[in-house]
């Protein structure tokens, strides 16, 4: 009786990144429900893996499908990441890292970065990072996983990875086939909607077939096959904020320093991510079609690689935004199909991840209550604003002044949530993080100071401390994060001893 | 650079400000309070929420001490007696309900078991419940793998022993408290903003900043203009009056709440004392009628006589306005019913110390400041309604709150949003006691084999009994912890 109304069938389309997490979530999620789970692709996938940059929330993705974590690096060719370094981002010639982990302790029940940009007042030049064991580490080419044991320093770094997308992919779906996912190798030609309400009734597959289903999962890519061309969802346009709307992609060769980060650096119309893995370096170019042309944008990328191409660039479009309902009738978007913000900050296979969180709290039954939408609509616009705040802000703290992209970004008019929370932190280092957010104090911290935007006054509480108590400890943090970070192995050693991927043929 | 403050008002809202601010800034900074010709005498008893107890261990108060002193008793929460209509009651504890199994959260696996029929109470699953229920208590543990880490406590305190408690603390760290009283504040032509206070001895006091904790709002209402945004549309309750009564027989840890005709009664057992009270609506019970039905429903002596207050539900539109902070009844007025009144004081007085100017106010701090306020009063605010207004159609409700309770309707969703004082289980506990009952729950909850999820949920009843049967009575727990010094006759 209970069971009346359950979603007794799911049709995944796509099988990217978005799709295969979706389906091996799912196989989680439903809690041994009985659930038929198909996921559509279409045979003319591309060959070759883009490198993805995450963030630590992942491991908890792991941990929820039950992944051993270094099986999980052989096989994707992952390696380990502690931040992203911002190169010329804040003026040319200047970097700084964005790391994982948190920054000091409180000092005398007062925030560390208040006592740090109190004595950087007083003439004290130490970089923040200097107080992050994850910077340090990746500064000297170092990693291990965090310590047990939550006092001491070597508990105070975290971490994410990087990995091919592709072998990503294949490696969830492994995992989704052997619980019991059915993969169809298929192209979807039309979606069938019901009449009375619109609602998705059946997928019709290449070769006549018709596929059912009581729910519909879009992972389809920025096209949006089911919740824009069939149920027209609609697109909030960010460009004004985020005018970069083309990327080139190209693989080379390994350098042979392995960097326990993302690099990200500014160029004339953009951004260059490189993203080391075992096998290969990812490279690519985000840039403004309006300040660069395609082929320069290539050649620009090609001129600066570690090593020789490993193939052509490929050519991406689109539009920073979101659909306007990433939620629609008995359909949800993940990955590209719900929007699209650059990874500058290596959101992307964050944003899945709690698509399907968001997902596992409002799973659906057949009524299709409009609260579950509605409920799945309202954080997802939380979560994507919040998120393009973040990434704006490295676009518009900027003093950089030395081409038209970087000029239009410092003028440009930001949303009020960024201004008031830059115009907190300018008038005494204060952040303030709103509901829910990802990114919390210290990501911030690293980002609004590492882009020069510095509090004109000190807290006053920090005025009435003892300055040389908290001169003392800040001195004593870090020498304990140095020692503690020349006590890891380096990256390559790590991988060598725990992770090492089969030598690609 | 350190600021000077001046507090207007000598209520407990103005001598907690003033002791935190003494503490915050290391007794250094001039800090003046002043009092006011209007002082409300001390409410007889104040409830203290969990959180209360950080912001004590912050300025260092041992809270046996703070117990003795202020003939204090704990709080596991509040029972809720012929609510929401005669014959019905719930209790909403300070702690958590049972724990979710695999990823279907706890209270799907409860709504499961109630529509196969099983009639255990939501209650039965929370340790600060059952405990209540039994009139034990001890203290939390920090294992958070350990049962008794599942529930915090608040306080009832005498409330005059509590300010004199905060009065002496500021005192003695150097507050300064001019004899002479508020007679008005001067403006700056040129920008609107408070220049000084004006004593009633002609003094003038200077300050960087003035923190308006007068129950009226002088200076934030009267010298600023700064209006007032009514509730009482929803919560239309606008007298009160309490009657101190001997000790009873049990020492109940936790308040209890009955409706009544006109309002709501409550009782706090002190050590030496109970606190009763009676909250009306006055379009609904005359003065003299309250009183009576308030000694009707006593079961004790009374200890004096009765003290009738007015107040009116709503809060400041702007709590920062140019250099003030209006902090306590000038910014909020809220029925006591879920005991929030130091609670609103505590949090703003944390939210104005992280956020203090140095000389000068800056525009981004009261801006953070009153977004901030903004959203736990009108959070709050939803909370208590829910209290009176469950069933009441959408269009009659806040957004937030018509969204919530549908949320709730639509699926047993607790929909969270920023700056809540209470979260999941607080207000699980009022929706179920309201009786706003879910249309449907998390499917999944539905994946999980019967005979299992029975068995699971019966252990976890097991346990709380247990551990609560374990704890010592709350008698005995004052009486080995914290018992009063002296006991007035």
């Amino acid at each position: 009786v209970i069971s009346e109304g359950r979603i007794r069938s799911i049709a995944i389309v796509g099988g990217g990144t978005a799709g295969w997490m979706a389906a091996a979530a799912l196989t989680r999620i439903s809690n041994g429900a009985p659930l038929e789970i198909r996921l559509i692709e279409s045979p003319e996938i591309g060959t070759v893996g883009v490198g993805e940059a995450t963030i630590p929330a992942i491991q908890r993705f792991n941990r929820f499908l039950g992944l051993d974590e270094d099986d999980f690096v052989r096989k994707t060719q992952a390696t380990f990441k502690l931040g992203i370094q911002f190169r010329d981002w804040a003026r040319l010639g200047h970097a700084y890292l964005h790391p994982f982990g948190t920054f000091g302790p409180d000092v005398e029940g007062v925030d560390f970065h208040q006592w740090w940009l109190k004595l950087r007042a007083l003439g004290d030049q130490t970089d923040i990072g200097e107080y992050s064991l994850a910077n340090v580490a990746a500064g000297l080419g170092r990693f291990a996983r965090p310590g047990p044991e939550l006092a001491k320093v070597p508990s105070t770094l975290n971490y994410a990875f990087h990995f091919d997308a592709g072998l990503y992919a294949a490696y969830l779906r492994g995992y989704a086939q052997a619980r019991g996912v059915v993969r169809l190798e298929r192209k979807v030609v039309d979606v069938e909607l019901r009449a009375e309400d619109g609602f998705i009734l059946a997928l019709a597959l290449e070769g006549g077939e018709r596929l059912e289903a009581d729910f519909f999962i879009d992972c389809s890519g920025f096209r949006g096959l089911l919740i824009e061309q069939a149920l027209k969802a609609g697109y909030e346009d960010w460009s004004c904020w985020l005018p970069c709307d083309r990327a080139a992609a190209v693989p080379c060769e390994s350098a042979q320093d392995l960097t326990p980060y993302t690099r990200s650096t500014a160029r004339e119309a953009g951004w260059q991510w490189r993203i080391p893995l075992q096998h290969r370096i990812g490279n690519g170019y985000v840039y403004c079609s309006q300040f660069i042309g395609d082929d320069e944008a290539a050649s620009s990328l090609m001129a600066n690689l570690d090593g020789p191409a490993l193939a052509e660039p490929r050519f991406l479009r689109f539009t920073a935004g979101r659909r306007k309902k990433l939620w629609s009738k008995n359909c949800v978007a993940l990955g590209l199909a719900g929007g699209f913000l650059e990874p500058l900050e290596s959101t992307s296979v964050h944003m899945i991840q709690t698509g399907l969180s968001k997902l596992q709290t409002l799973f659906p039954d057949r009524s299709f209550d409009p609260f579950d939408e509605q409920e799945f609509n309202r954080l997802s616009i939380l979560e994507y604003e919040c998120i393009r705040d973040f990434i704006v802000l490295h676009y518009h703290a900027t003093a950089r002044e030395d081409a038209e992209l970087w000029r239009y970004c410092r003028a440009m008019p930001i949303p009020d949530a960024l201004r008031h929370k830059i115009e907190l932190f300018r008038s005494r280092g204060r952040v303030t993080i709103y509901d829910d957010e990802l990114f919390i104090t210290t990501n911030w911290l690293a980002v609004l100071t590492g882009q020069g935007v510095w509090p004109t006054r000190c807290e006053p509480t920090v005025d009435v401390g003892d300055l040389a108590a908290a001169r003392a400890g800040l001195q004593r943090m870090r020498s304990s994060i140095r020692e503690a970070a020349l006590a890891m192995p380096t990256h390559l050693d790590f991988i060598e001893k725990n992770c090492r991927a089969a030598a690609v043929a | 650079m350190i600021p000077s403050i001046a507090i207007v008002g000598g209520g407990v809202a103005g001598w907690m400000t003033a002791a935190a601010l003494a503490n915050a800034l290391s007794g250094l900074g001039r800090l003046q309070l002043i009092e006011t010709a209007a002082e409300a005498p001390p409410e007889l008893a104040e409830a203290a929420t969990p959180q209360l107890r950080a912001f004590h261990a912050r300025l260092g108060i041992d809270e046996d001490q703070l117990a003795r002193q202020t003939q204090a008793t704990f709080k596991l929460g509040t029972s809720f007696a012929d609510w929401p209509r005669p014959g019905r009651r719930f209790f909403h504890p300070y702690g958590d309900y049972g724990t979710s199994i695999g990823t279907v959260g706890f209270h799907h696996c409860w709504l499961r078991l109630r529509e196969l029929g099983d009639g255990t109470e939501l209650a039965a699953y929370s340790l600060a419940a059952v405990a209540a229920a039994l009139g034990r208590f001890a203290r939390p543990s920090r294992d958070p793998s350990s049962v008794l880490s599942s529930f915090a406590y608040g306080l009832h305190v005498d409330g005059r022993r509590y300010l004199d408690h905060m009065r002496a603390y500021a005192l003695a760290r150097g507050v300064l408290a001019p004899e002479p009283r508020f007679a008005g504040a001067s403006l700056r032509a040129e920008d609107g903003s408070i220049e000084a206070l004006v004593l009633e001895s002609g003094e003038r006091i200077a300050a960087d900043l003035f923190v308006d904790c007068s129950e009226p709002g002088l200076l934030i209402g009267q010298a600023l203009g700064e209006g007032w945004e009514d509730w009482s549309r929803w919560l239309s309750c606008d007298r009160a009056v309490t009657v101190p009564g001997a000790p009873a027989g049990d020492l109940p840890p936790f308040t209890q709440v009955r409706g009544g005709e006109g309002g709501w009664f409550s009782h706090m057992a002190l050590q030496d004392r109970v606190a009763n009270g009676y909250v009306y609506c006055s379009g609904l019970l005359s003065d003299d009628a309250a009183f009576e039905a308030l000694t009707g429903a006593m079961g004790a002596r009374a200890l004096g006589a009765p003290v009738f207050r007015r107040f009116s539900s709503g809060r400041r539109r702007q709590v920062w306005s140019r250099n003030c902070v209006a902090l306590g009844p000038a910014a909020v007025v809220l029925e006591p019913i879920e005991g929030t009144n130091l609670h609103l004081i505590c949090s703003a007085i944390e939210r104005l110390i992280a956020l203090l100017p140095g000389g000068a106010c800056e525009d981004a701090a009261a801006e953070e400041y009153n977004r901030l306020s903004i959203a736990e009063t009108e959070r709050l605010r939803d909370f208590l309604i829910l209290h009176h207004h469950a069933g009441a159609p959408a269009a009659d409700l806040p957004d937030a709150l018509a969204y919530k309770i549908e949320g709730f309707r639509a699926r047993g969703r607790i929909v969270p949003y920023p700056g809540e004082i209470f979260q999941t289980a607080g207000w699980l506990s009022v929706l179920d006691g309201m009786e706003v009952r879910p249309r449907r729950r998390h499917p999944f909850a539905d994946g999980l084999d019967l005979a299992d999820l029975r068995a699971r949920m019966q252990a976890m009843r097991t346990v709380i009994g247990q551990a609560a049967r374990a704890m010592p009575t709350h008698r005995e727990f004052i009486a080995r912890n914290c018992c009063a010094d002296r006991v007035p006759a």
